[in-house]
C-alpha cells in the first residue's frame, strides 16, 4: 500500500512537473514494453500518480534497510531511507539508496536465454564461459529444458545429483519457495563455508555464534564504555547504514580501540589503534588475556557466577573434574569447584555465585587439579605483550592500555568484523576473545559488546518444507566442490542456481570451480543481472528486481518485519523466482504445493505470525517486533551452562588440542614455506561500493569507484618499481590478476588488498579469486580468503587497458529507454 | 604621383588569393562553430576543472593587441605632434580589427550564445564581465569612428561614399586635427580602461591562485603596449612589403626602441615586481630566493619570458641591430608570441592547481562515456581541440580580412589620397622623422 | 530573516557517499557530474590516509578524514558577483541559486568559485531515469549548475536530500539567523571552520573538526523549523520527550 496519507507534502512536491512528464514518459519504451504485457499492469496503476512505496533492501549485508521508493509516472525516481515502525532504526547505506540504478540497469537480464551451443542431447560444457553466446527463447521452452533435465537426471542418476544452489543475493520469500521445491525433489543443497569460523569458535565457549558472533541490539552500543573493534572496518562494511549508533557512542565518550592491520574509516575514529600484523590476532588476544590476569583486572564475581574459571581441571588427563569424581552421588557432567569459604569441593552449577577459588592447585579424589583460570593463566603466560611485541607488531603499552580501558571503564567488549574469520584458524580467535570477555565480565549486561551480529528479529512462519518431502542432501561448500568434480556419490550432474554468483566469482580458487562445471549437463542460473556466473549458464532465467517483487522479510539485525510493494511489473520478460519455481513445480508434478498468487502466498507464509496481520504490515510497511535488546542474560547454551573458558571437548588442530586457545597460523606465518616466493599477504576487504558481487555494475558506484585496484604500501611498490596508478600483475602459484596499483599508506608493508566482489570482466586480466585457495582447518570448513600469499610485479607492457583508459562510448541510457527492443 | 591618388579598387592576383584564403578560413571557422553549436562545448578541450581555454586566452591576447595602434596614433596627437602620423590610421585600423576579433572570440566560448542578450536584459553591474563588455563595445565603436575621422577627408578626396558627405577641405582637415586631439584625449583613458578592466576579469578572482593580484591591471596595460606596438610594427613592415605603403627604417628603429622599453618594463620590471615578493617570502637563502624569482616552472612561462622578453630585448637593445628591419620584425614577432603565452600562462596558472585538490577531485563533466569511465581529476589539464583551433583561426582570419579590406578600401596611409600632402623625405634625423611615405612605384602590390 | 546554512560534522562523516548519491538522484545530476563530492583529506588517493604506517607498532601518525564538498553558499559569493547576466543570484534566504533560463554558459562563475563547486553541461545531461528523476527541472546543455541546498524541498518544508541520506547524522541544516537552531548553536559550540576561510567568501557551510557533535538524526524529513518540538536527541527512546542534543546530557 502506498503511504499516500503520510506524504502529502512530498506528494505535492513530487507533482511539480509531473504533468509535463506524463506524456513524455508515457511514450517511452520502457513503459511501452510493459504495456505490451496484457496481464495486470502495475504501471498503469501508478501513472500520473506520485507515490511513495514501501520497499526494503535485500542483499546479504543483513542490513535489510527499510526504504521509501519514490515513484512517479510508473517509474522509480529516488530511494530514501524509510522511517520504520521503531523510527530510530531509520537507516540505509549508499547502495540501498541507488536502487533506481540497479532496477534500470543495462546489465539486467531481459529474456530467458539458452546458450547457443547447448542442447539436452549435447550439452557441450566447454562452450561455457566468457565467449559463450546466448539466444533468446520463450519462458516455456526455458522451463521445459530445466524441468526436463531435472527429470532425466533424477532417473539416470539420483535426485541428489541435482544441485539447488541458493545464494545470498536476495532475502525474501524466494529462498523459502526454492528450498520447498528442493526438499520435495530431494536434491542437494549447500551449507556455508564462509563467515562461520569465528562464530563457531566463539560458540564453543558461549553456546552461541554461527555467522559471526551475536551481540546486543545496536541501540545498546551507546551504553558501552570501551569497544575493541576487531578485524572489521565497520564504518565501511557493516555498520555503514546506521553508523550513527556507534558515532553517538563515540560522541558520548565511549573509548574505541581499533584493532586492524589496516588504517581505515573505523581506526581513523578510534581513540587507539593497534596495527596488528595480519594473522596475529590470536597472539594479541592471548597477550590481552595475560594482561588482564597479570594486572588483576578480571571480574572475579562474574567469573565465579557465570564461567568455568573456578572449575577444576585434572592435571593428568586435562579433563574437568566432575562431581562423579568427587561425590558418591555425583555425575560425570557437572564440573566441580573449590569453595574457599567452605574449604571443600562443590558442584559448579550455572548462574550460581559462590566463593569459589579462582586460582590454585588442589587435590581431590586422588587427582591433582588446578582451576581452569590457573590453566588459562599458565597458557597465557607465554604472551606477555612485551614478549610478543615483535610478533604481533603492536606496541606493548598500547595493548595494556586497551585492556585497562576494557576491564576498568565499565561495560564494553569486542565488536567483530569478519576479517579474522577469513584466516584458516580464525575459529581460535572466536574462542580466545570469548574468554577475554569472560574475564572482563562483558556478557549479559547493557553496554556489553560480544560480537558483530546485532540482535534483531523476523516474522514467524510455519511455511517451509512440505510434510513428507524427502529432504535434501546437505554438503558444505567445500564438499560441493568435490561433488561437482565428481567426487561424491551420487555426483552432481546439474545445478539450478538462484540469487548466486558463487561459482564464477565469489569462491576461492575460482578456476577450480569453473573447471568443475564441465561435469554438469546443465547449469541453469536465475538472476537479476548478467553476472559472471550467468555467463557460465546454459539456461538463463531473468529474475525480476527486488523493487518489482511484492515480498516480506524479517529484518535480521533490527527488530522489524518488513513488507515490500512492487513499483511496477517486472521489466522486459523478467519474472519473480517464485513464479519460476511454481512453473517448474508444475512440470515436475509438485504443482499442488505451490501457491501461484503472490499475495495469497505471502498471507499463507504469515499464517503462523500472531503478532501482526498481513494487512497491518502491508499498510505500515514495517512492524516493530519486541526483541530483547540485551543477550546472554540467561544460562549459557553450553554443557555446563557457563562460559566454558576451558573447553573440555576441544578439537585439535595440527596435533594441538585446543582446550585453551593456542595461536595457530597458516600462510600468514612468517616462516611459511611460501613466504620467500610470495612475500605479500593478500586480503580482499569488503568495500562500500558493493555487497559481495552485487552493485558491481551500478553506474552510480562505478563513477566513484571505476575499476579494481590493489592497495599497496608505497614502500612495497617502490621496491618493485611500481608507480601509483600503474597496472601491476599480482600472482602466486595458483593464478594471477592484473589491476592498477593504488599507493596506500594504510597498509602495512607486506600487506596488500583488492576489494572483493569485482567481476572477472572488470579485470584487465585474471581475478582476485584466482589467487585464493580452498584450504580449511581440520575443525571448521571455512574458506580462508585472506590467508593468501602473492607477489607483485609491473604488468606486461602490451596490455589492452582500453576498457578504462578509453571506455567505449555507450548510449546505454538511451538504450535503456528502448529496453524492450534490445537483447 | 597622381597614380597614387587614384583609389586602388582592385586586388591583384596575390591579393585576391590572400582574400580568398582568409575568406576560406572564416568559412571553415563558421562551419566549425556550427558543429560546436550542434554538439555543445564537449567538442572543445575544456572541462569543469579547466573551464576556460583557447577562446579566452585569445580574447585576452587580442584585447592586448588592440592597444598598440590606437595608443601609437593617439599619444602624439594628444601632444599636438604629427609624429607617427604616417601610421596613425593603420594603427587605429589594426586596433579595430583586433577588438572585433576579441569581442567575437567570446561568442564561441558561450554555452548558449543566444542568451548573450542577458548583457542588455539583466546585467549585473558588479560583474567585471559587464564592465568589459561595455568597454569592448565602446572601444570598438570608438576605433571605428576614429578611423573614419582619420580617413574621411581622404575618402572625400577619393570621392568615396564612405565619406558620408564629408568634404575634403583644408578647413575640414584643420578641424579634424582638432577633433583628433579630442579623440586622442578619449582614446588614451579608454585604452587604459579596456586593458585594466580586462585584467580585472581575472585580477578580482580570489579563487584562482595568482590571478588575484593588484599588479594584473598594470601588467595588462604593459603587455597590451608590448603586443600592440609589436603588432603595429609587424603590420607596418608587412604593409611596406606587400602594399604601396612605404615605411621608413628610421621609424622602424625608433618604434623598435620604444618596443624595447615596453618589453623591459613588462618583462623585467613588472614580472620581477610580481614574482620577487613571493619568492622572497617563500624562501630563505639568497640563491633560493633568486632562483625562485628567476626560474619558472612551466613551458608557457619560459615562452613568455624568454621568447617574449629576453630575445626581443637582445635584438632591440643593440643600436646597430635595431636599425635593421628584420631585427625589429623578429623582435616584434617574438614579443607577440611571448605575450600570447603570457595569456596562456595566466589561464594555466588559474586552472592547473585546485584550491582543494583532495582525491577524488572534481568531476570533469566531459569524461563519461559509460561504466568504467574515470570522471575525476585533481589537476587541470587542457589541450585545445581541432574545433577550437579552427574556430579561432577563422576569427583571426576575419580580423586579417578586416585589416586587408580596410587597407584596400580606406586611405589608411597618409598621402595615399593626395600626393602633394606627402611628408618631407626622411632626413635621417629621428627626432624629425615621421617616417611614412607612399611609394611612387606602387610597391610590390600587383 | 532566514539565512540557510549547513553544518557538516567531519568527525561523524564516514565517507560513504550516500549524500552524494542521493543528491544526484534528487537533482537529476548527469552521469559524470557531481554537485556533491566526498573528498578524502589524507593521501593522494581516495580513501587513503596521510602519513606513514607505524611499523614500530605504535598508534602512528596516519590521518584520514572526509570532506563532503558542494556549493558552500557563500555570503560574499564570488560567483554571484561575477555573473554578468544575473543568472546566479543570492536568494533572500541566503541560498545561491542559478536561473537556468538566463545562464549563457560563460563559465565565469566557475572561474570565480574557489571550491570548484560548479559543473557545466558540456554535453546534454544524461540521467538513468529517462527524464531525470524529475524533482527539479532538467537542465539544458550549455548551462552551469550546482547544489541548491535542495531549495525545491525547502520550499515544501523538507530538509535537503543529502541530510536525509546521511547514515551518520553528520549533516545539519537550518537557519543561521535563528540563534536557537541547531546550526547556529553548533557553529557557536563546536570548533567549526569554513573552507578557504582566508578568501573571505564567508560560506554558509561550516565544518566541525575536533570534538564530535551529536549531529542531527532524521527521524522525519521535515526541516527543523517545521517541527513543533526541537528534533529529538539521538537515541531517544520512542515517546520520551527529548532535547536536540546540543549539549551533553
Amino acid at each position: 500500500m502506498s503511504k499516500r496519507d503520510g506524504v502529502t507534502r512530498r506528494s505535492v512536491l513530487l507533482s511539480a512537473g509531473a504533468a509535463a512528464g506524463v506524456l513524455g514518459i508515457g511514450g517511452s519504451n520502457v513503459l511501452q514494453s510493459l504495456s505490451d504485457d496484457s496481464e495486470i499492469n502495475d504501471v498503469e496503476r501508478f501513472l500520473q500518480e506520485n507515490t511513495v512505496v514501501h520497499g526494503y533492501c535485500s542483499p546479504n549485508c543483513r542490513g535489510h534497510c527499510p526504504l521509501d521508493i519514490h515513484v512517479r509516472d510508473g517509474q522509480i525516481r529516488k530511494v530514501e531511507p524509510a522511517i520504520p515502525d521503531r523510527e530510530e532504526f531509520r537507516r540505509a547505506c549508499t547502495l540501498g539508496q541507488t536502487h533506481l540504478h540497479r532496477t534500470y540497469n543495462p546489465n539486467r537480464l531481459k529474456y530467458p536465454m539458452k546458450r547457443s551451443d547447448w542442447s539436452p542431447e549435447n550439452p557441450n560444457p566447454q562452450g561455457r564461459g566468457p565467449d559463450a553466446e546466448f539466444e533468446r527463447i520463450e519462458w516455456s521452452e526455458a522451463l521445459d529444458y530445466v524441468a526436463g533435465e531435472m527429470d532425466r537426471i533424477r532417473e539416470e542418476y539420483s535426485p541428489e545429483s541435482v544441485y539447488f544452489e541458493l545464494g545470498s543475493g536476495g532475502s525474501g520469500i524466494n529462498g523459502t519457495v526454492y528450498s520447498r521445491l528442493a526438499n520435495l525433489f530431494g536434491g542437494t543443497m549447500m551449507s556455508w563455508s564462509i563467515d562461520i569460523n569465528v562464530g563457531l569458535g566463539f560458540r564453543r565457549i558461549t553456546g552461541a555464534g554461527y555467522f559471526n558472533t551475536p551481540t546486543n541490539m545496536r541501540t545498546d552500543i551507546k551504553n558501552a564504555d570501551t569497544i575493541l573493534i576487531w578485524g572489521g572496518n565497520v564504518f565501511r562494511s557493516r555498520l555503514n547504514p546506521d553508523a550513527r549508533f556507534l558515532l553517538d557512542a563515540i560522541e558520548g565518550g565511549t573509548k574505541i580501540v581499533g584493532i586492524d592491520p589496516v588504517y581505515n574509516q573505523t581506526t581513523a575514529k578510534s581513540d587507539l589503534w593497534l596495527p596488528v600484523k595480519p594473522g596475529k590476532d590470536i597472539h594479541l588476544v592471548m597477550g590481552m588475556i595475560h594482561t588482564v590476569l597479570e594486572e588483576d583486572l578480571e571480574d572475579t564475581e562474574f567469573l565465579r557466577e557465570r564461567t568455568l574459571a573456578p572449575a577444576l581441571v585434572r592435571t593428568d588427563t586435562g579433563a574437568l573434574l566432575k562431581t562423579g569424581d568427587v561425590f558418591p552421588d555425583g555425575d560425570d557432567e557437572t564440573p566441580v569447584a573449590y569453595d574457599a569459604d567452605a574449604g571443600q569441593a562443590v558442584a559448579l552449577e550455572p548462574e550460581t555465585y559462590g566463593e569459589y577459588a579462582l586460582r590454585g592447585t588442589f587435590e581431590f579424589g586422588g587427582h591433582e587439579v588446578r582451576t581452569a583460570l590457573t590453566e588459562l593463566e599458565e597458557t597465557a603466560s607465554d604472551y606477555a605483550p612485551e614478549d610478543i611485541e615483535e610478533t604481533i607488531g603492536v606496541d606493548a603499552d598500547n595493548v595494556r592500555q586497551a585492556v585497562r580501558w576494557l576491564a576498568t571503564r565499565g561495560p564494553g567488549g569486542v565488536m567483530t568484523g569478519l576479517g579474522v574469520d577469513r584466516y584458516v584458524y580464525g575459529h581460535v580467535f572466536g574462542q580466545a576473545y570469548a574468554i577475554l570477555l569472560a574475564l572482563t565480565g562483558d556478557y549479559g549486561r547493557s553496554g556489553c559488546v560480544t560480537g558483530g551480529r546485532f540482535a534483531g528479529s523476523g516474522y514467524r512462519s510455519d511455511y517451509g518444507a512440505v510434510e513428507g518431502s524427502p529432504g535434501t542432501r546437505r554438503m558444505q561448500q567445500k564438499g560441493i566442490l568435490s561433488a561437482l568434480q565428481g567426487d561424491a556419490d551420487p555426483p552432481l550432474k546439474m545445478m539450478y542456481t538462484q540469487s548466486s554468483n558463487f561459482v564464477a566469482n565469489q569462491l576461492p580458487d575460482r578456476q577450480q570451480w569453473i573447471d568443475s562445471l564441465s561435469n554438469l549437463d546443465l547449469v541453469a542460473v536465475a538472476d537479476i543481472h548478467h553476472t559472471p556466473t550467468v555467463q557460465h549458464a546454459d539456461i538463463v532465467l531473468p529474475a525480476s528486481h527486488w523493487t518489482e517483487r511484492e515480498d516480506i522479510t524479517g529484518a535480521g539485525e533490527h527488530p522489524h518485519a518488513m513488507y515490500r510493494e512492487p513499483v511496477h511489473d517486472p521489466l522486459w520478460e523478467s519474472k519473480s523466482d517464485h513464479w519460476m519455481i511454481a512453473e517448474l513445480a508444475d512440470r515436475l508434478g509438485y504443482g499442488e504445493h505451490f501457491e501461484r498468487d503472490r499475495t495469497t502466498l505471502l498471507r499463507k507464509i504469515l499464517e503462523g505470525e500472531d503478532r501482526f496481520t498481513f494487512e497491518e504490515i502491508r499498510e505500515k510497511g514495517t512492524i516493530h517486533l519486541e526483541t530483547d535488546e540485551i543477550i546472554f542474560t540467561d544460562e549459557f547454551n553450553t554443557p555446563s551452562g557457563r562460559l566454558e573458558i576451558y573447553d573440555e571437548d576441544a578439537p585439535s588442530e595440527k596435533g594441538v588440542s585446543l582446550e585453551l586457545p593456542v595461536p595457530l597460523e597458516d600462510r600468514t606465518a612468517d616462516d611459511h614455506e611460501l613466504a620467500d616466493e610470495y612475500p605479500l599477504l593478500f586480503m580482499q576487504g569488503h568495500s562500500k561500493w558493493r555487497i559481495h558481487s552485487q552493485w558491481a555494475e551500478n553506474p552510480m558506484m562505478r563513477e566513484i569507484n571505476p575499476e579494481p585496484r590493489i592497495d599497496i604500501n608505497p614502500q612495497d611498490a617502490k621496491e618493485r618499481g611500481i608507480e601509483d596508478g600503474e597496472y601491476v600483475r599480482v600472482y602466486n602459484d595458483r593464478g594471477e590478476m592484473i589491476v592498477k596499483a593504488k599507493y596506500n599508506d594504510a597498509y602495512r608493508p607486506g600487506h596488500v588488498n583488492t576489494d572483493q566482489g569485482w567481476w572477472g570482466e572488470h579485470y584487465i586480466a585474471g581475478h582476485h579469486n584466482n589467487l585464493t585457495h580452498t584450504d580449511v582447518s581440520e575443525t571448521i570448513e571455512n574458506f580462508a580468503f585472506y590467508d593468501t600469499r602473492v607477489e607483485i610485479e609491473p604488468a606486461p607492457e602490451d596490455l589492452d587497458t582500453s576498457k578504462y583508459d578509453d571506455p567505449t562510448e555507450t548510449d546505454w541510457i538511451d538504450q535503456l529507454q528502448h529496453g524492450g527492443d534490445t537483447a | 604621383m597622381s597614380n597614387a591618388v587614384a583609389p586602388p579598387n582592385k586586388f591583384g592576383t596575390r591579393g585576391k588569393a590572400w582574400v580568398a584564403a582568409l575568406s576560406g578560413l572564416v568559412l571553415v571557422g563558421l562551419v566549425a562553430w556550427a558543429y560546436q553549436l550542434s554538439q555543445g562545448l564537449i567538442v572543445t578541450g575544456m572541462d569543469n576543472v579547466f573551464s576556460w581555454g583557447l577562446y579566452i586566452m585569445l580574447f585576452v591576447f587580442f584585447v592586448g593587441l588592440s592597444a598598440g595602434g590606437l595608443i601609437i596614433s593617439s599619444v602624439p596627437k594628444f601632444f599636438h605632434s604629427d609624429r607617427y602620423d604616417s601610421i596613425a590610421a593603420l594603427g587605429v585600423l589594426v586596433s579595430f580589427a583586433c577588438i572585433v576579433v576579441a569581442g567575437l572570440l567570446i561568442l564561441p566560448d558561450l554555452g548558449r550564445p543566444t542568451r548573450v542578450v542577458g548583457f542588455f536584459l539583466s546585467p549585473d553591474f558588479r560583474s567585471p564581465m559587464v564592465w568589459d563588455f561595455a568597454i569592448v563595445v565602446l572601444y570598438g565603436l570608438f576605433c571605428a569612428v576614429y578611423f573614419w575621422l582619420l580617413t574621411r577627408r581622404d575618402l572625400a578626396a577619393r570621392g568615396s561614399r564612405l565619406a558620408f558627405g564629408v568634404q575634403d577641405t583644408e578647413a575640414g582637415r584643420q578641424r579634424d586635427r582638432k577633433l583628433s586631439f579630442w579623440a586622442a584625449a578619449i582614446a588614451i583613458p579608454l585604452a587604459v580602461a579596456l586593458h585594466s578592466v580586462t585584467g580585472w576579469i581575472f585580477a578580482l578572482q580570489i579563487g584562482r591562485g595568482s590571478w588575484f593580484s593588484p599588479l594584473v591591471a598594470p601588467m595588462f596595460i604593459m603587455k597590451a603596449l608590448v603586443s600592440g606596438l609589436a603588432l603595429m610594427l609587424v603590420t607596418a613592415i608587412l604593409a611596406d612589403r606587400f602594399t604601396r605603403f612605404k615605411l621608413s627604417t628610421e621609424l622602424v628603429s625608433e618604434l623598435g626602441k620604444v618596443l624595447g622599453v615596453f618589453v623591459a618594463v613588462h618583462i623585467v620590471y613588472l614580472v620581477g615586481a610580481e614574482r620577487l615578493p613571493h619568492a622572497w617570502a617563500a624562501n630563505f637563502d639568497f640563491w633560493t630566493i633568486t632562483s625562485g624569482f628567476l626560474v619558472g616552472d612551466t613551458v608557457s612561462f619560459w615562452l613568455w619570458t624568454v621568447v617574449g622578453g629576453v630575445i626581443p630585448l637582445a635584438l632591440l637593445i643593440v643600436p646597430s641591430l635595431r636599425t635593421r628591419v628584420w631585427a625589429v620584425f623578429t623582435a616584434s614577432v617574438f614579443a607577440i608570441i611571448g605575450i600570447l603565452f603570457e595569456g596562456v600562462n595566466l589561464i594555466f596558472t588559474g586552472y592547473t592547481e585546485l584550491n582543494i585538490g583532495a582525491a577524488p577531485g572534481v568531476t570533469t563533466g566531459t569524461e563519461y562515456s559509460g561504466i568504467g569511465s574515470n570522471i575525476w581529476s585533481t589537476v587541470g589539464v587542457y589541450t585545445p581541440t581541432v574545433i577550437e583551433l579552427l574556430v579561432s583561426l577563422g576569427l583571426v582570419a576575419f580580423g586579417a580580412l578586416i585589416l586587408t579590406l580596410g587597407l584596400r578600401y580606406f586611405p589608411a596611409f597618409p598621402g595615399s589620397a593626395l600626393g602633394e600632402e606627402a611628408r618631407p623625405q626622411s632626413t635621417g634625423d629621428t627626432t624629425a622623422a615621421d617616417g611614412g611615405e607612399v611609394r611612387t612605384d606602387g610597391g610590390t602590390d600587383e | 530573516m532566514t539565512n540557510y546554512g549547513m553544518v557538516i560534522d567531519q568527525e561523524r562523516c564516514i565517507g560513504c557517499h550516500s549524500c552524494a548519491v542521493a543528491c544526484k538522484d534528487e537533482n537529476n545530476v548527469s552521469m559524470g557530474q557531481a554537485w556533491n563530492r566526498i573528498l578524502t583529506t589524507g593521501g593522494e588517493n581516495i580513501d587513503t590516509p596521510a602519513g606513514e604506517y607505524p611499523v614500530d607498532g605504535g598508534d602512528g601518525t596516519l590521518s584520514m578524514q572526509y570532506q563532503p564538498t558542494a556549493c558552500q553558499h557563500c555570503e560574499n559569493a564570488p560567483c554571484v558577483k561575477v555573473c554578468p547576466v544575473n543568472a546566479t543570484y543570492t536568494r533572500e534566504d541566503g541560498i545561491v541559486e542559478i536561473d537556468y533560463d538566463k545562464c549563457m554558459g560563460c563559465r565565469y562563475c566557475m572561474a570565480a568559485c574557489p571550491y570548484n563547486a560548479r559543473v557545466f553541461n558540456y554535453d546534454k545531461p544524461e540521467t538513468t531515469a529517462p527524464k531525470g528523476t524529475g524533482n527539479v527541472e532538467q537542465r539544458e546543455r550549455g548551462v552551469v549548475e550546482k547544489c541548491t541546498f535542495c531549495s525545491h524541498r525547502l520550499d515544501e518544508g523538507l530538509d535537503p536530500a543529502c541530510t536525509i541520506a546521511c547514515p551518520s547524522s553528520a549533516r545539519i541544516f537550518g537557519d543561521l539567523d535563528d540563534p536557537d537552531s541547531a546550526v547556529s548553536r553548533y557553529v557557536k559550540q563546536y570548533e567549526t571552520t569554513q573552507l578557504l576561510e582566508d578568501l573571505e567568501t564567508d560560506p554558509n557551510t561550516y565544518y566541525i573538526r575536533g570534538e564530535m557533535s551529536p549531529g542531527r538524526n532524521h527521524l522525519g524529513n521535515e526541516m527543523e523549523s517545521e517541527l513543533d518540538e526541537p528534533p529529538k536527541r539521538r537515541n531517544a527512546e520512542p515517546g520520551v520527550p527529548a532535547t536536540d542534543g546540543g549539549e551533553e546530557q
